[in-house]
């Protein structure tokens, strides 16, 4: 056996055991119940290059146009309308359909090109620069709901109704668990915007234990981790150990796999009571991580995600959602997307190159996006214009675990508003991340009302010009 | 008969029969490869892969390829290819061909999942066998779609076990099986179970020591009696069917604003107690306000429908959910597959589906003003005053404007303080003065008077003090025109279309003399007409879902043509017609609850006994959301009577609105609110309560048919920590140590006021260990006994030292966090 192939066999045997250890702790009744189902251990179905995923999502939906997507050409063509040709039979918003005209708005952004590959972006970027050859920018992703909610769910689930499972769920699934003290699917939240509810991290149909958990840095960290008045850690443990003793008792009796189930949950909600709160505690980081990423004991937002994302992926968490909000310029377009590059630009870059001097970013992939891009005209139009949204196309970036940095893949037309070359539909995405992590995005299915589901549905094509 | 003479396979619908039959079958299809013939039937084993997996294109809508697979004719003559089948070759007929391409731009069903290996060998067998029974199909032929007739009781060889009708279909297929069903569950077992179900809180220590000791053959009759006049059984069975309004108390969407539409809710919960007719509960509910004899009630009723999430933006969302939650709800049918197309499987139109769509576009949801007439008055009086108000202020404004005419710069006596602007509009003369300059200086001087000043803050308190109108969202009439929408897309408008029912199912009629179209009141009615079949099938087999935990139909909210007919058809046609009968919901769960079927142990044994769910068997349940903090407060003798009125705020933590776009309001309810039932609960769409997120809540968004039992480690935080069961225990330790004098006694009563049971000897000494252990560590830091006692102290001096007292605030904590506890064996 020479190293590669032992390493790759130590890779499946290690996650493999992992995804069984969990299935047999939590003794899914579902399972049980439904019969036959594709075994979780069997989920990885050629070597893995990620372990873990990093979702830096974009909530409201960045303007590719202010973002990653420069289109010098539109400068000639500002404020005459937007020809009829390049609209086609596109679907506008409530918000921008009754408008008289649609005229064209050319970014007023600096732009640069960066790294040895050349990746151009917003000059705004002055840390994420630095990380171009680490990304793979992809220009020409594709979608089609229109408003937020069915965009985000589609991003999210492979379909614009809710209902079926999250990325993270389908991953826990999958994969199953690399820690025991920890959810495998963990949710952090940032900054006022667009709602996010509870169901962008939702299982749908797959096993309850599949869901996401949010961590929240106000209040408790996790909704009802600390103890009331009156308890201290000593006597809570006395009383989870009672409480188990008599479920075992209980169990003894029943033999119902759900006790043996709750017992566990009782152990793991024991657990996640020292161990969360120890994760999102980064004071004892060095000043100078803490710098790098503007992060700041005590307090939260976007920037103590992005450490604590790290956080998470150093203890063994599969799927790590970050939602950062207020990216739905439909006004003043120029000015808030500034704003907001400046909020995230350093913890980003940040996150990537701690990943990366810590040895982590080889496995672990990192995605940054929105649920789709903005138009190529303008809307509130005085002084300043913002934009509306827009799915046909938009940029999106990924880095890390098994993706080829400093590539760009696909073009979109000369106003921006049409995926030109080599189009990536979300389904291709879906797909793209499951390869990484080691799954045929065909085979990793679950039966659910007599049908086998998968994340891509009945679409899907890996993305190979991204793979490293 | 539910299964022939001779052995056949039987791949296609029972799950399980699979596992138990495995040898036998893999001898059969060993059997099949060497060419012996193989009963295998048209009807129960190829027509359901047809219609799974064939018919969505195949039909008579669609035909792709000239290809019809539902008429014998077509089959055998084939469409563009050639032949689809050869009688008696499977090898070289063009469907098993094209189900097994490789290629997969060919093969059948496309773009779909293929054929699984067995349905293939099905297939492959029924050819080889000369394809027999091989007809035409009427998609209408589907076991759900056909009238609902009383089926005759099968015979059972030991009919004493039998209590009434539903036993005797649960027993004939069990004698068929070999097994027998699950003995009874123990009276304490029974009375937990049935007050749970029938209530949705637990039974109280006297209530069970009652019914364990009751003499006679028919306490357990008397039990399901009172239980069922109980008035908590409207507010446990309510809430179930507020489950299927999609009940909320805020529109939902991003915007998520508050609505008001309670009223609806307590209507639910007196009719369910009232125990009206099921048809004019559900007649009301569609068109309550165009009854002739309308009432307020009858409006309010309408709420059903009113409760669809609305976001004035899209108005056609919500008739849109109209539609769909009178096909999952009331039909059993996926009617939103139609919203774009014809239905690929059922035989329901696009155009039907705008049929149905304009009996809900002709209708807006608007507040209907229901308060007390003291509340009227008081409101009348309120706007009284401020209409008076409001004319002084018109008339000084009016005085103003007169005055502004005389008025030049050199009048006003005093400049100081005066803006630049307002100085040199009045250096303006009047006469030249525009409009906005007239406006600006009235402004300026309406601000400086001071007798205005004082009107208009008046009038202000006087808004302020002004009681909201009790209201409730209801339906009327606006009459809108209906188009359908090309491809489902309401901005291209097609074919105008107007009110009426699906062809496949029975007609449904309207008095023409009196209207033109049928309207919301006629399509209740068909709804609920004998007739129509749908309707009671599906509500009794949700109804057997909610008190035996399986539903006779799996897919409780798809009865379409590609829903297998359930292994137990008889029993929910027996339930159907007796729903139809009886028109009553009380009826039909007396009946239920009274079969010895309802009333078999749940113990796992039986469960596994029956992994085909062929006898029907009890099953463990872990409570729904309200109930798991109805039985906390109900045990800790906290929960408040008080049924309906406006909803509550029980606490909840820090940050939950914290994530929305508009603001809400979260005033944690003191007092009597503070311990109301869970169904109480203030619904916010958006954020609703973590508890109804974490424990599987409805979503609200559309109607929510079953819920999920799920079991993970953040609901042991919630049970826990949240504040509800802290304060439960807490109430429910002062119960026990007030309740007796000895350590041993309070044990006793801690196991009955929470299990309504004796303790046994192994769960006695973990307890009393607990109770040791926890003494001990209270006893080295007081203050945090004081804190762990917390609400609910003693009321008698020296009856208990703090450190022993907090102790037992910590055991009550243990045996509420229980499996036994937060399960409905």
């Amino acid at each position: 056996m020479d190293a590669q192939t032992r390493r790759n066999f130590l890779n499946r045997t290690s996650m493999g055991l992992g995804a069984l250890a969990t299935a047999s702790i939590a003794q899914d009744s579902d399972l049980l119940a439904r019969g036959r189902q594709t075994k979780p251990g069997t989920g990885l179905h050629f070597p893995a290059k990620a372990k873990r995923v990093i979702y830096l999502h974009m909530s409201g939906g960045p303007s590719h146009l202010d973002t990653f997507d420069n289109k010098p050409q539109m400068q000639k063509h500002h404020g005459e309308p937007l020809p009829q040709s390049v609209i086609g039979k596109q679907r506008l918003t409530t918000m921008t359909r009754e408008q008289a005209k649609l005229l064209v708005a050319a970014t007023q952004q600096d732009w640069g090109k960066y790294g040895e590959s050349g990746i151009e972006m917003n000059a705004e970027f002055k840390e994420i620069s630095t990380i171009a050859d680490e990304m793979c920018l992809i220009k020409s992703i594709h979608s089609t709901p229109i408003n937020h909610d069915p965009a985000v769910t589609f991003l999210q689930t492979g379909s614009p109704l809710s209902g079926r499972p999250c990325l993270g769920s389908w991953l826990s699934y999958g994969l199953g668990s690399e820690n025991k003290d920890l959810p495998e699917f963990v949710v952090l939240l940032s900054n006022g915007g667009q709602p996010v509810p509870s169901r962008y991290w939702h299982n749908g149909f797959l096993p309850s234990r599949h869901q996401g958990v949010q961590f929240q840095s106000k209040g408790d960290p996790v909704l009802y981790l600390s103890n009331p008045e009156g308890i201290d850690d000593t006597n809570r443990k006395n009383l989870v150990g009672g409480i188990n003793s008599l479920n075992q008792l209980k169990q003894k009796q029943i033999g119902d796999p759900e006790i043996e189930a709750r017992i566990n949950a009782y152990e793991l909600a024991y657990r996640m009571q020292s161990s969360v709160p120890e994760l999102m505690d980064i004071s004892r980081e060095s000043k100078e991580t803490l710098e790098a990423y503007g992060a700041n004991p005590g307090g939260s937002g976007f920037a103590n995600n992005c450490l604590l994302a790290r956080r998470l992926a150093e203890a063994g968490v599969r799927f790590i959602q970050l939602y950062d909000r207020g990216w739905d310029h439909h006004s003043d377009v120029t000015s808030n997307i500034k704003n907001k590059i400046k909020q995230v630009d350093k913890p980003c870059a940040a996150l990537v190159k701690d990943l990366k001097q810590r040895g982590l970013l080889e496995d672990t992939l990192v995605i940054w996006g929105g649920e789709f891009g903005r138009t190529s005209y303008g809307q509130d139009r005085g002084k300043t214009y913002g934009r509306d949204h827009h799915p046909n196309c938009f940029s999106l970036w990924l880095a890390g675990g098994g993706i080829q940095g400093g590539v760009s893949i696909g073009e979109t037309d000369d106003f921006g508003y049409n995926v030109a070359t080599d189009q990536v539909e979300i389904h291709d995405l879906h797909a793209t991340m499951l390869h990484l992590l080691g799954i045929d995005h065909e085979q990793l299915t679950y039966k659910f009302k007599g049908r086998d589901f998968r994340l891509t549905d009945v679409a899907g094509n890996v993305v190979q010009a991204a793979l490293a | 008969m539910w299964r022939g003479m001779s052995c056949r396979l039987h791949l296609h619908s029972l799950r399980g029969a699979i596992i138990r039959f495995a040898l036998l079958l893999s001898a059969f299809l060993c059997i099949t490869q060497a060419g012996y013939a193989v009963d295998v039937s048209f009807d129960k084993d190829v027509l359901p892969i047809m219609q799974a997996k064939c018919f969505r294109c195949h039909n008579q809508q669609r035909a792709e390829g000239s290809l019809r697979l539902d008429l014998k004719a077509s089959v055998l003559q084939g469409g563009d290819s050639g032949p689809a089948l050869i009688a008696s070759n499977a090898e070289d007929s063009l469907i098993l061909h094209r189900i097994q391409a490789s290629d997969a731009s060919i093969r059948m069903p496309l773009d779909a999942a293929r054929l699984s290996a067995q349905e293939i060998k099905t297939l492959r067998s029924w050819i080889d066998l000369g394809a027999p029974g091989l007809r035409d199909v009427d998609q209408t032929d589907h076991w759900a779609f056909i009238k609902i007739s009383r089926p005759a009781l099968p015979n059972v060889q030991n009919p004493d076990w039998a209590r009434n009708a539903i036993d005797r279909f649960v027993l004939s297929m069990a004698e068929r099986e070999g097994v027998m069903p699950a003995p009874a569950a123990s009276r304490r077992t029974l009375i937990r179970r049935l007050t749970f179900d029938l209530l949705g809180v637990p039974p109280s220590m006297e209530e069970v020591s009652a019914f364990e000791s009751a003499d006679g053959s028919n306490a357990y009759e008397q039990l399901v009696e009172r239980l069922l006049s109980d008035p908590r059984f409207g507010e446990r069975w309510g809430r179930h069917w507020l489950d299927l309004a999609r009940y909320a108390d805020s529109s939902g969407y991003e915007a998520d604003r508050p609505r008001k539409i309670w009223h609806y809710r307590d209507w639910v919960i007196d009719a369910l107690n009232q125990d009206q007719p099921v048809s004019e509960f559900v007649i009301e509910q569609f068109g309550g306000d165009l009854l002739p004899q309308a009432t307020d009630e009858s409006r309010v009723a309408t709420g059903f429908h009113c409760n669809a999430m609305l976001d004035p933006g899209v108005r056609h969302e919500a008739v849109l959910d109209r539609v769909n939650v009178t096909g999952s709800v009331f039909l059993g049918l996926t009617l939103g597959c139609a919203q774009c197309h014809d239905h690929k499987t059922d035989p329901v139109t696009q155009k039907e589906y705008y049929q149905l769509y304009a009996f809900f576009n002709g209708a807006s949801a608007y507040p209907l003003d229901l308060s007390s007439e003291e509340l009227k008055e008081q409101r009348q009086k309120l706007n009284d005053q401020i209409t008076e108000i409001n004319q002084q202020i018109t008339a000084i404004d009016q005085q103003i404007k007169d005055e502004l005419n005389r008025l030049v710069e050199q009048q006003v006596q005093d400049l100081s303080g005066v803006a630049e602007g307002v100085v040199k509009l009045l250096q303006i003369p009047a006469d030249q003065r525009g409009e906005p300059e007239i406006a600006q200086l009235e402004a300026f001087f309406q601000g400086q008077n001071e007798d205005r000043k004082q009107l208009v803050s008046q009038q202000g308190d006087l808004q302020k003090s002004m009681p909201e109108a009790d209201t409730s969202l209801v339906f009327a009439q606006d009459n809108r025109a209906t188009h359908l929408f090309v491809r489902g897309d309401h901005r291209q408008p097609g074919e105008k279309v107007v009110t009426a029912g699906p062809a496949f199912l029975p007609l449904l009629e309207w008095d023409s003399q009196t209207h033109e179209r049928p309207t919301r009141l006629d399509l209740g009615r068909w709804i609920v007409s004998d007739e129509n079949p749908l309707f009671a099938r599906v509500t009794v087999n949700r109804i057997w879902m909610r008190l035996m935990g399986n539903a006779i139909v799996e897919s409780e909210n798809d009865f379409g043509v590609q829903t297998a007919r359930p292994s137990h058809f008889a029993l929910l046609d027996y339930l159907a017609s007796t729903l139809q009968e009886e028109d009553s919901f009380k009826q039909l769960i007396r009946e239920i609850v009274l079969s010895a079927t309802y009333q078999q142990s749940s113990h796992y044994q039986y469960l596994q006994a029956d992994k085909e769910g062929l006898f029907l068997s009890q099953r463990r349940l872990r409570l729904e959301v309200e109930t798991l903090r109805d039985n906390a407060l109900s045990v800790a003798g906290l929960l408040e009577r008080q049924i309906g009125g406006p909803s509550v705020f029980p606490a909840q933590p820090d940050g939950i609105l914290d994530f929305r776009a508009t603001p809400a309001t979260w005033v944690e309810s003191t007092g009597a609110n503070r311990y109301r039932r869970g169904m109480y609960t203030y619904i916010w769409r958006l954020t609703p309560h973590p508890m109804m997120t974490l424990f599987d809540g409805p979503e609200m968004t559309t109607a929510c048919t079953r819920r999920n039992r799920s079991n993970i480690a953040v609901q042991s935080l919630a049970l826990l920590n949240d504040p509800v069961f802290v304060e439960s225990a807490q109430a429910l330790a002062r119960r026990i140590v007030e309740s007796a004098p000895t350590p041993q006694q309070r044990i006793e009563a801690l196991f009955h006021f929470t299990l309504n049971r004796q303790p046994k000897e192994q769960e006695v000494s973990v307890i009393e260990g607990l109770l040791r252990h926890q003494t001990e560590l209270f006893s080295k830091d007081t203050a945090l006994a004081q804190l762990a006692i917390g609400k609910y102290p003693v009321t008698t001096e020296n009856l208990i030292t703090h450190p022993e007292h907090a102790a037992w605030v910590a055991v009550c904590r243990t045996m509420m966090n229980l499996d036994e506890f937060i399960m409905r064996e």
